[in-house]
Order: C-alpha cells, then structure tokens, then sequence
C-alpha cells in the first residue's frame, strides 16, 4: 500500500499542506545543509578558475600546441581517480577495524565515484591520444593499459557485492577487495614508472613543467579534487537520507524489517538487527533533515 | 597540428567529461527530489495520525 492510499485525509489535503509547507522559506526542505552547498560553490568556481588558467593563462606547449590543454583535464582526473580508490581502500580498512557499516558505505561512495571519474580518464585520454598519436588506443602504452586495468579491475566490484545476498559478509568482502586493490594501485603505478617504455609522455616529477603550467596543473587539481568531494558528500548524503526515510515509514506503517531484497548495495542498519537504532546513532524518531552524511 | 583541428579535439574531451558528471548530478537529483517528496509524504501523513488522534 502507498503511503499516500493511507492518507486520512486525504490526497487533497496532502496537497494543500505540501504547498503551504513550500510557501514558508523557513519549513523548506533541503536532504543536504549548509557545508555542503558551500563545497559545491566552492568546487563551481575552482572549476571555472582552472579553465580558465588553461584555456587563457597557461603558455602553449612547443609540441603538441593546443592539444596539450587536455591535459589540465586528463592528468588531475586520473590521479583523483586513483585517490579515490586508495582512499576507499583506507574506509574498507576502517570498516574492517571498526565493523561499522557506515564505512563500509564510504568505501563503496568513494569507488563509484572513482569508478565515474575512471570513466572520465578513458574517454579523454582516447581523444587526446587520437590527436596526439593518430590512435584512439595504443595496446603497446604501458600508463593505458593499467589503467584500464585498474578500472575493469574495480568494474567488478559490484558484481562481486551483488553476488553475496548476506549484507555482513557483503560488508566483509568488498572491504577485504577494496584493500587489495586499493594496494594494488600505487603498485601498479611505480610498476609502470619503472617499466622502460616511456612512451607515455612525463612531465610530472620533474623539472620539465614551466612555472605557470604547474600553477595552472596545481589549480585543476585542487579543482578536481573538490569536484569529488562534493559528489562523494552529495551521494552520501542522499543514500543516507534514503536509508533514513526506509527506517521513518517502517516506524510510523509498525512494520517488521521487511526481507532485504538483493542489492549491491551496503545495507546501514544490516548488522545492527534494529531498525529505530542502528549504527550507534539516535533513535530515529524525525528525519534528519539538513543533516550531513559522516 | 592546425588550431582549428586541436580546438575539435580539446573540446570534445572536455565536453565529454562535463557531460558525464552532469549526468550524474541529474540523476542523483531526481533522487534526492524523490527522497525529500516522499520525506514530505511522511511528514503530512505523521500530522494527520496525529491529528486524529
């Protein structure tokens, strides 16, 4: 039964009440608070500062001329992408220290969103290849190669939570996945610096990249980096109000804890066996509105 | 390589990227709408039992 058919009231009354609630600025509801729209300002223009120091600040490189400012795109991309992954790899080790679902969350926030911007690396970095060498892929290109690697490598992450049906050994497993190839990450990547084939061009670590061009590097990883914050905190705190809304209707309908249905996703209150209370937080008696996601 | 001809390239790398995480902003939006209507749905239906009551 839908929560509007169990309605007193009424569907107009529900109607009414929704667009008085909407005419009083101070009763408007918003899942995300205040730190949050701050970071998304903030990550908004960061973002048009670091185009705009590539696109109008940035000299023109010798070789490759124009081309060359994919690479205040491709390169920040790809090392928040990795960060992100080893950074899931931290959570998973938290989740597995502490047994708190909420890391486990975390774990699994950080590698879709690693997955996204992964998604991000390839696409760019075929069409600057197909500029640069004539090629969208180059199977010989050792830094290409491992990447996507890594990023088919993570593609089965999911696969892997939805193909356990109990949400703790789910839990347990991803973390114990996310710390390998979290570890595998860095490896990979000092594996491919040291290979001999330098085909992939290097400019970072050494005294190669001009002072402006690092400045201008500099500003789209910061950039970037805020980018994946904010959509890391955004689809946190929408999974957490989610979660918490699942908790509110079981409270106010006096249902049991309905059958998880098969999800890869993690399950909040999975290992507290209580719907009111899970995870150590307060009894959820109202929704948490404008409350952030840890 | 022409400028006319980087231009093409630099842009479609970069639209594409945008392209991708806007994508993703717009689906965890309507989410997030259908979360705070479904939250104000709650809401109404907590006032009116408690009206009866």
């Amino acid at each position: 039964m839908s929560t509007s058919s169990r309605q007193p009231a009424g569907s107009t009354e529900m109607r009414r009440r929704r667009d008085e609630r909407s005419r009083q600025p101070d009763r408007r509801q918003t899942l995300y608070g205040g730190s949050l729209r701050t970071l998304a300002i903030a990550t908004v223009v960061m973002i048009g500062l670091a185009l705009g120091l590539a696109f109008f600040y940035a000299p023109e490189e010798a070789t490759e001329g124009f081309l060359q400012r994919i690479f205040y795109l491709h390169v920040p991309l790809a090392i928040v992408c990795l960060a992100g992954f080893v950074a899931a790899g931290a959570m998973a080790i938290m989740h597995l220290r502490t047994r708190d679902p909420r890391w486990d969350l975390r774990s699994y926030v950080a590698i879709h969103m690693s997955l996204i911007f992964g998604i991000g690396v390839l696409i760019c970095g075929s069409i600057w290849a197909k500029g640069s060498w004539g090629h969208w892929w180059v199977w010989s290109e050792p830094t290409l190669v491992s990447f996507l690697i890594i990023i088919l490598l993570y593609a089965t992450y999911q696969p892997l939570r939805f193909s356990i049906e109990d949400p703790e050994r789910q839990a347990r497993y991803a973390s114990v996945f996310a710390i390998t190839a979290g570890a595998f990450v860095p490896l990979n990547f000092i594996a491919v610096r040291l290979s001999t084939a330098y085909l992939h061009p290097r400019v970072l670590g050494s005294s190669k990249l001009p002072g402006p061009m690092a400045f201008t590097f500099l500003i789209s990883l910061i950039a970037f980096a805020l980018l994946y914050i904010t959509l890391w905190r955004f689809e946190m705190t929408a999974k957490h109000a989610r979660w918490q809304l699942k908790a509110l209707r079981r409270k106010l309908s006096g249902e049991e804890i309905p059958a998880r249905r098969r999800s890869a996703e993690p399950e909040l209150g999975a290992s507290s066996g209580s719907s009111s209370a899970p995870l150590g937080e307060p009894a959820l008696t109202t929704p948490m509105i404008g409350r952030q996601a840890p | 390589m022409p400028l006319k001809e980087a231009v093409g390239y630099v842009a479609a790398a970069y639209i594409a990227v945008f392209l991708i995480v806007l994508i993703y902003v717009a689906i965890m939006s309507v989410r997030v709408r259908r979360v705070e209507r479904e939250l104000a749905d709650l809401r109404d239906s907590a006032d009116a039992r408690e009206e009866a009551s």
